[in-house]
């Protein structure tokens, strides 16, 4: 036991440098893959752009990054454009985020107390929004906002931007609505089965009301299991993001990172780690405090 | 056999079936209905009142394409290689996954940490991204005129399949690790059993139904990353730039194969002005995703929780996860297709 998580202490920074050089490899992808005649994989051309980005990475500071047509481009040294366009792409990440576990907590709560023939209805409707891709979902809000400004004279979001405003409102709707359906589901799922424990029973024995005993006791329960989907979910909204900004022509991060992907390795790899870097400090931590939480509460008890 | 006695699973089995068949009988036996209909349309007194695209009631039943054909058909013949190729692409993950399971789950510790490390790259790059990078000097190989689009097809089939086969692999490792451990597979191992024998005996009834269950909810899941390929102008079959302008430069995509994911992207410029050429594709998509999930929901009903719902006042996909594994969230375990996007 003691040696199993001394090799998790060693583990974790081998893990890192490994997931590091994965990256690395995966962005001089793009010249992997070539067709003359037949397909053909470039294995030299392949390591000879792992070797340029690997001489530019000594300097990352002077990499200029390409965007915009291939016929066409601006170029801008990747600097102070990279870290801005992080902000604003994560920002909206972060903020549908804590959207999306605010509203679906209040829909399960609210799920809970609606008689069970109707909650049959609701659930088995919310699984069924999986059904939708998500590009249908951002189209069909677009729609409805044009013509509610059609109909009404009220643009209720900008749902396009234009040159360098920023818009929040609406991608951050966009992006939440798919991670609101997956999580409600799930505290759906856990709820049912926290409810089915003695304790609850308790509670209603002593005189608690239902309103009180599901805020308090359940979600309590209920909270630690959000941890489980925080890593999926993150990685459902990263991609959806990336489509998001395309569909709505927002000049973020992602939609930078898709353009450098093929032109320009070096800055995919910073950009790669960008993403990577802070989300592996958030679940390397959340993963410790839990653990010791958890097993804090055992001994405790 | 409960399974193929089912109604539940015979309905959307069978529309899927008659889509696809469509496909193949309605080009087949109509060439014509996919021509490019009359340039303009007039009124009975010989004035033009429309040209492509045309709305719905122009040319029923779902309007047409910017060059007249009828968006109906059209969809309905690209339905072929839309849903095979996904078909095929989920067939293709499979067998890669679990080959890759196999020998992942029987690997020592140290092997498996590495793969583990190196395989959490793809965890952090979206699916769509990876596919981007990787087909997009096949997509330019192939406006170039280089290959013929059946070929480039084929190749994106293996390219979309391949992406997915590391971490599809590690899952079912893992979970193969964690049935293994199982007292009598142990003890079957004390008496001498080989590997070749635990495979056979233990891994191979109970990962049997679980693959079943994952193949159609790949299906759907590469379904999804269809769409969003074609966001980024990555279609099955490839698109090719046509010059629409007479005097200036206008150039439009068009597809050959009239797959849906294509149809969608090569419309989703003007979706403010002719909406229904973009949502039209989707629908198509959102139903067929629609009818593989009622699949897969069906087959995870019966062949991994073993309950039919007869007479049960709660549906058994009601039920919560087991939640035995609190050892550590932040590592993949309970997987869930919204993983894989």
């Amino acid at each position: 036991m003691f040696l199993l998580r001394k090799f998790n202490v060693i583990g974790l920074p081998i893990q890192f440098l490994l997931t590091c050089i994965g990256l690395f490899l995966f962005s001089g992808a793009g010249s992997l893959l070539a067709y003359d005649t037949e397909l053909v994989i470039m294995l030299g051309k392949y390591l000879q752009t792992l070797q340029e980005m690997g001489r530019e990475m000594l300097q990352p500071g002077s990499i200029i990054i390409k965007i915009g047509d291939p016929m066409d481009y601006k170029s801008y040294p990747i600097y102070p454009l990279f870290f801005q366009l992080f902000g604003y792409s994560f920002s909206l990440l972060l903020l549908a985020f804590f959207l999306a576990a605010v509203t679906s907590s209040l829909v399960s709560y609210l799920f809970m107390f609606l008689p069970k023939k109707i909650y049959q209805i609701c659930f088995r409707l919310l699984d069924s929004l999986d059904s939708l891709p998500d590009v249908l979902i951002i189209v069909f809000i677009q729609l409805f906002i044009v013509w509610f400004f059609k109909k009404t004279d009220i643009l209720l979001f900008d749902i396009y931007t234009l040159g360098d405003e920023k818009i929040y409102l609406l991608p951050i709707i966009c992006l939440a609505i798919m991670p609101i359906a997956f999580l409600t589901k799930h505290f759906l799922f856990q709820l049912r089965e926290e409810e089915e424990k003695p304790y609850v029973e308790y509670s209603y024995s002593k005189g608690f009301s239902k309103a009180y005993t599901v805020w308090v006791h359940l979600f309590r329960n209920v909270w630690i299991h959000f941890y489980y989907h925080i890593k999926p979910i993150f990685l459902l909204m990263l991609s959806n993001l990336l489509i998001i900004e395309i569909l709505f022509n927002i000049n973020g991060f992602m939609n930078v990172l898709l353009d450098v992907s093929s032109n320009t390795p070096s800055a995919f790899f910073i950009g790669m780690l960008m993403i990577y870097i802070p989300f592996f400090i958030v679940f390397t931590l959340g993963a410790i405090s839990l653990k010791k939480w958890l097993s804090g509460e055992e001994v405790s008890s | 056999m409960r399974i193929l006695k089912s109604f539940r699973f015979w309905l959307p089995v069978g529309f899927l079936l008659v889509m696809l068949s469509a496909s193949f009988v309605i080009p087949a036996i109509y060439p014509e209905l996919l021509e490019p209909g009359p340039p303009y349309l007039k009124d009975d007194s010989g004035r033009v009142i429309a040209d492509p695209p045309y709305t719905m009631e122009e040319m029923p039943p779902l309007g047409s394409d910017k060059l007249g054909r009828n968006l109906f058909y059209l969809l309905l013949s690209g339905a072929k290689y839309t849903l095979l190729s996904a078909m095929v692409i989920a067939l293709l993950r499979m067998v890669g996954g679990f080959s890759f399971g196999i020998v992942y789950a029987f690997l020592p510790d140290w092997a498996r940490q590495m793969i583990k490390g190196v395989g959490d790259t793809f965890n952090f790059i979206p699916l769509a991204i990876i596919a981007f990078v990787l087909l997009t000097p096949l997509q330019l190989a192939f406006e170039a005129g280089a290959m013929y689009s059946f070929r480039f097809l084929m190749i994106e089939i293996v390219v979309i399949a391949i992406i997915v086969i590391p971490s599809l692999g590690m899952y079912i490792g893992e979970e193969m690790k964690e049935y293994l451990k199982n007292d009598f597979v142990t003890v079957s191992k004390q008496i001498g059993a080989s590997r070749y024998y635990i495979n056979k005996r233990h891994l191979r009834p109970q990962f049997s139904r679980h693959a079943l269950v994952m193949f159609s909810e790949q299906i759907s899941q590469t379904l999804y990353l269809l769409i969003q390929l074609g966001v980024l102008h990555i279609c099955l079959g490839g698109l090719k730039t046509e010059e629409f302008g007479i005097m200036e430069h206008i150039p439009e995509y068009f597809s050959y194969t009239n797959e849906w994911a294509a149809t969608m992207s090569i419309n989703i410029q003007m979706v403010f002005l002719h909406t229904w050429l973009v949502l039209t594709p989707l629908a198509f998509f959102a139903v067929s995703i629609f009818c593989i999930n009622e699949i897969s929901r069906f087959l995870k009903e019966v062949l991994l929780e073993d309950t039919l719902p007869v007479g049960k006042d709660e549906t058994p996909s009601n039920k919560p996860v087991p939640s035995s594994r609190l050892e550590d969230p932040f590592t993949f375990k309970n997987r869930s297709k919204e993983e894989f996007h």
